[in-house]
C-alpha cells in the first residue's frame, strides 16, 4: 500500500532563514519536511503520491502562493495547504481559503499553531489516501468477479439471505451460497456487513 | 404662301451706265401682298445674300404690283408710266423678279423702264418654261412644286386613307397649281378617289372640309381668291381649313408649315432666296447673265409640322428618312433650352455650392473633432501627468519613507520570525530529552545567525540615510523647494491645501543630497497637510520659509496651524514606529530625522506660538 511511505511536509517560502528555520520546527517534532525556494521549483519536484501537506508562503516574488494553489488544483492533486500570509493579509488569506487551503496562519504566529495546523493536514492527507486507496482496492476486486458472482455482489448489498439470491436468480441455494463466499474470499470481508461498509468508505472518498 | 405677281415699270430717259465705284441698284418686283409670309421669307434671304456679296454699294428698291388683288392688265399701263417716271434717272442693274406675273411682267416692259437691266427671277414653277422664252440676260431660280410627292407623303403617314381631297382658289396662281396637281393626280387615277373642292366660297370650301371622311388626306394647293373672287391671304384660309378639317392637311409651301399641314415636300424659301440673292451678286459683280443661265430649282424635300403629326396621332416612324421635323417644341429642352440651361447651371452652381458648405461644415467638424481629440488628448495627458506627478510624489515619499519603511519592517521581520522557529525548535529538541548536542549547535548558530542579519538590517537602513551614501553637492536651495511644491500641488489641489513657500533672497547654496532634501520635504509637507487640511476649522495653508542662519547653515522651516504635537508627545514622534496619524508607519519623521543629521544638519519640532507645528531643519552652506 503506497500509503505507508513516510509523510512530508513541503515547504514552499522565498526566504531562506524562514523556510529553513519552519524545516528544523517541523523535524524537532519528528516529522520529514522539504524545503523548496519558489513555486516553480516545488511544482517541479512535486509527486502526487507522495503523502503530506504543504506550507504556503502566499506572498512570493515568482509566483504567488495563490498562483501555486491553482496549479495543483488543476492538477488534481488533493495536497493539504496551509498558507501563511504576512501581518493584514487578510484578502489574501480569504482567497488561499476559497482555493481549498485547509488553514492559514498569520505572521508572526505562534509556533505551536503552526504545528497543530500542520498535524491536522498530515491527517486529512493520510484520510483521504486511505479512502481512496480503499476505493480503488474495491474497484479492483470487483474487477476480478465473475458474472454470476458480479449478481450476487448485487443481491448481498441489497442485504438478501442466499436462499433469497438462489430463488431470485434461479439457481440452488448452495451454488448461491458457494458464490457469496467467493466474493466475500476476493473482497477479503468476513461478512456481507463487512463488504457493505468497504463500499461506504470508498463511496466517501469518490 | 406663294404668291404670283407682276411688275408695272415706268420708262425713263437714257440712264448713265454704271461704272466702278458707282453704286448698284436692284430692284425688287413683287407680284404679291408685300407682306406675304412667303414673300418676306424670300426678301430677307436675298438681301442678306445681296448685302454680303456685293463688292459695290448696292441700293435696293421694291416695287408691289400686288396683283393677285388688282387684277393686272387694268393698271398695266399706268404702272409701267408712272415707273418708267420713277426710273428715269436711275442706272438699275438688276430686277428680282418674284413669281410668273411679275416675270411676265419684267419681261414685256423692263427695256422700257430699267434699260439694260439683267432679269433674275424666283418662284417660277419649272413647268413655266415650257411655255415661256427667255432671253439671255433673264436668269433665276424656278420652283419645284412637290404636289405629286406631297400627296404620297400624305398617303405614307396615313396607310388607311382612300381618298384625297384638293382644295385651291380661283386666283391665277391657285389655277397654276391645280393644273399641275391634277396633272399628277391624273396620272396615278383609278389608285385614288379624289374629290376637287376649288372654285368655291371661302366659307363653303370650310364647311366641305368640315364633312370630309376622316380616311381623306387634304391637299392645300393655295387660296389667293376664292370662288366669289375674294382676294386672300392662303395661309390665313389654311388655318381656317385646317380648324375645320377632320382629317391631316398636307402642303407644299414652306410657310404653310406652323399654320395647319402636317407635312409636305417643300423647297425651303430662304434657300431659294439666298440663291436668288446670289445670281443678282454675281451679275452686280460683272458675270455674264448668259454664262450664268437659269439654275436647277431648290429641290424639296420631306419636312413634318410635329404637332401637326402629335395632333392626328401620326408615328413619326412613318415618316420618311431624312424627312425634317419642325416646331418640336414638346421637348420642354427645344423650347427652353436656355431657361433649362441657365436654371440647371444655378442648380449645379446651388449643388456645388451647396456640396462646398457641407465639406466646409463637415471639415470644419473633422476640425472641431480633431481640435476636441487634441483637447482630449491634452486633457489625458495632463491627467496623465498629474497622476504621474502624484504617483511620483507618492513613489518618492512611500519608497524612500514609507514604504522603505515597510520594507525595512517586512526584512527585519523575516529574521525575527526564523529565530523564533529556531528557539521553538531548539526548545521542543530540548524538552524530547533527546540528547542530539549537535542539532542544537546547529540551530543556536543559526538563531545568531538570523540575529547577525536582522543587525545587518538596521545598519542598512540607517547606511541608507547615511552621509556614506549621500551625495552631498551645492545645491540652490530655492528651485529645490520651488520644485517639492510642484511635485505637491496635485496633492494640495485635492485637499484643498495652499503651500506658502517663502524664500530670503541672499540664500546661499547648500550642501545636500537634493533627492533626499526633498523627501524630507516632502514628508514635512505631508504631514502638515495632513493635519491642517483634514479636518475643518484650520487654515488650510502651509508654510515653507528658508533663511540663512549664519555663514554656516541655512534653516528651512515647515509650519502649519493645525493642531499642533501634544507637549507630552514631542518626544515620541521622532521614534520609529510612531505616528499620529493612520496608515503611516511612523518612520517618517526618524528617517528624516536621520537624513538631515546625514547632511550635518538638524531637525527638530517646535510648537508654532500661534498653534499648530513647526518642523525646522538645518542644512550646511557650500560656503568653503
Amino acid at each position: 500500500m503506497t500509503h505507508t511511505e513516510r509523510q512530508t511536509v513541503f515547504i514552499v517560502d522565498d526566504d531562506a532563514a524562514v523556510r529553513d528555520s519552519i524545516a528544523e520546527l517541523v523535524e524537532s517534532i519528528g516529522l520529514h519536511a522539504e524545503g523548496y525556494a519558489s513555486a516553480p521549483e516545488f511544482l517541479k519536484a512535486f509527486q502526487p503520491e507522495r503523502p503530506g501537506c504543504l506550507v504556503l508562503d502566499v506572498r512570493m516574488a515568482e509566483m504567488s502562493g495563490l498562483v501555486l494553489q491553482e496549479r495543483l488544483n488543476a492538477l488534481g492533486a488533493g495536497i493539504p495547504v496551509i498558507v501563511l500570509t504576512g501581518h493584514g493579509d487578510v484578502p489574501m488569506a480569504v482567497e488561499a481559503m476559497k482555493a481549498g487551503a485547509v488553514d492559514f496562519l498569520q505572521k508572526p504566529y505562534r509556533e505551536q499553531a503552526l504545528l497543530d495546523s500542520i498535524n491536522a493536514a498530515l491527517s486529512m492527507d493520510t484520510a483521504a489516501r486511505r479512502s481512496k486507496a480503499a476505493a480503488e482496492t474495491f474497484e479492483q476486486c470487483l474487477a476480478t468477479l465473475t458474472t454470476r458472482e458480479r449478481e450476487v455482489f448485487d443481491h448481498v448489498l441489497a442485504g438478501e439471505t442466499s436462499k433469497e439470491i438462489a430463488r431470485a436468480l434461479e439457481i440452488s441455494p448452495r451454488t448461491a451460497e458457494a458464490h457469496r463466499h467467493n466474493l466475500l474470499r476476493k473482497f477479503g470481508a468476513g461478512s456481507a456487513k463487512e463488504l457493505m461498509s468497504m463500499l461506504a468508505s470508498s463511496d466517501k472518498e469518490e | 404662301m406663294m404668291v404670283a405677281l407682276s411688275v408695272a415699270p415706268a420708262v425713263a430717259s437714257e440712264p448713265a451706265r454704271n461704272t466702278d465705284g458707282e453704286a448698284r441698284r436692284v430692284v425688287i418686283l413683287n407680284a404679291t401682298d408685300p407682306y406675304l409670309p412667303a414673300f418676306l421669307a424670300l426678301d430677307s434671304a436675298w438681301r442678306e445674300a445681296i448685302r454680303a456679296g456685293s463688292k459695290a454699294p448696292t441700293q435696293l428698291f421694291a416695287e408691289t404690283l400686288d396683283m393677285s388683288r388688282f387684277p393686272q392688265l387694268l393698271f398695266d399701263e399706268d404702272r409701267v408710266a408712272l415707273l418708267r417716271k420713277k426710273y428715269r434717272a436711275l442706272k438699275v442693274d438688276v430686277i428680282v423678279a418674284l413669281a410668273p406675273i411679275a416675270l411676265d411682267f419684267a419681261q414685256r416692259h423692263a427695256a422700257d423702264i430699267w434699260p439694260g437691266a439683267v432679269i433674275v427671277f424666283n418662284s417660277v414653277p419649272v413647268s413655266d418654261f415650257d411655255s415661256r422664252n427667255l432671253d439671255p440676260r433673264t436668269i433665276g431660280v424656278p420652283n419645284q412644286l412637290d404636289f405629286g410627292p406631297t400627296i404620297e407623303l400624305g398617303l405614307r403617314l396615313r396607310p388607311n386613307a382612300r381618298r384625297i381631297a384638293v382644295v385651291a382658289g380661283t386666283a391665277a396662281p391657285d389655277q397654276r397649281h391645280l393644273s399641275h396637281a391634277k396633272a399628277w393626280l391624273a396620272r396615278h387615277a383609278g389608285e385614288l378617289d379624289v374629290q376637287y373642292l376649288v372654285g368655291l366660297t371661302l366659307a363653303d370650301t370650310v364647311a366641305k372640309v368640315q364633312v370630309l371622311p376622316k380616311d381623306t388626306v387634304v391637299l392645300y394647293l393655295a387660296m389667293f381668291r376664292d370662288g366669289a373672287g375674294v382676294p386672300l391671304v392662303p395661309r390665313d384660309v389654311l388655318e381656317q381649313l385646317a380648324a375645320a378639317s377632320p382629317a391631316p392637311v398636307f402642303g407644299v409651301f414652306e410657310t404653310f408649315l406652323g399654320h395647319g399641314i402636317a407635312a409636305g415636300s417643300i423647297a425651303s424659301f430662304a434657300a431659294q432666296g439666298r440663291q436668288t440673292g446670289e445670281l443678282v451678286v454675281r451679275v452686280l459683280n460683272g458675270e455674264d447673265p448668259a454664262a450664268i443661265g437659269v439654275q436647277a430649282p431648290v429641290t424639296p424635300g420631306c419636312i413634318a409640322d410635329w404637332l401637326q403629326l402629335r395632333h392626328w396621332g401620326i408615328d413619326e416612324s412613318l415618316l420618311p428618312p431624312g424627312c425634317e421635323v419642325r416646331f418640336k417644341e414638346a421637348t420642354l429642352w427645344d423650347r427652353y433650352r436656355w431657361q433649362i440651361l441657365a436654371t440647371l447651371a444655378l442648380i449645379l452652381l446651388q449643388t456645388a455650392l451647396i456640396a462646398w458648405l457641407a465639406l466646409s461644415h463637415r471639415r470644419l467638424r473633422q476640425a472641431q473633432t480633431a481640435a476636441q481629440q487634441e483637447h482630449d488628448l491634452r486633457r489625458d495627458a495632463e491627467t496623465l501627468a498629474t497622476r504621474l506627478r502624484d504617483r511620483l510624489g507618492r513613489f518618492s515619499r512611500e519608497q524612500s519613507l514609507g514604504a522603505m519603511a515597510t520594507a525595512i519592517a517586512h526584512e527585519i521581520s523575516q529574521p525575527l520570525i526564523a529565530i523564533q522557529n529556531y528557539a521553538q525548535a531548539a526548545k521542543r529538541r530540548l524538552e524530547s530529552n533527546v540528547d542530539d548536542k549537535p542539532k542544537l549547535l546547529e540551530l543556536y548558530a543559526k538563531i545568531e545567525g538570523q540575529a547577525a542579519r536582522a543587525g545587518t538590517i538596521t545598519q542598512r537602513v540607517r547606511s541608507a540615510v547615511s552621509t556614506s551614501d549621500l551625495e552631498l553637492l551645492p545645491v540652490s536651495l530655492a528651485p529645490l523647494l520651488d520644485e517639492v511644491v510642484r511635485i505637491m500641488e496635485p496633492e494640495t489641489e485635492d485637499r484643498g491645501c495652499h503651500i506658502v513657500c517663502e524664500s530670503a533672497a541672499d540664500l546661499p547654496a547648500v550642501l545636500a543630497d537634493a533627492l533626499q532634501v526633498q523627501l524630507v520635504l516632502v514628508n514635512l509637507l505631508r504631514n502638515a497637510m495632513q493635519s491642517v487640511c483634514s479636518s475643518e476649522g484650520f487654515d488650510k495653508r502651509v508654510f515653507i520659509e528658508a533663511r540663512p542662519v549664519d555663514e554656516r547653515e541655512v534653516q528651512v522651516s515647515v509650519m502649519d496651524r493645525g493642531r499642533g504635537v501634544p507637549p507630552g508627545r514631542v518626544a515620541d514622534i521622532f521614534e520609529p514606529l510612531y505616528s499620529s496619524v493612520s496608515g503611516g508607519m511612523g518612520m517618517g519623521l526618524a528617517i528624516s530625522r536621520a537624513t538631515i543629521e546625514a547632511h550635518g544638519g538638524r531637525l527638530w519640532y517646535e510648537a508654532n506660538p500661534t498653534g499648530g507645528a513647526i518642523f525646522r531643519f538645518t542644512l550646511r552652506t557650500a560656503r568653503p
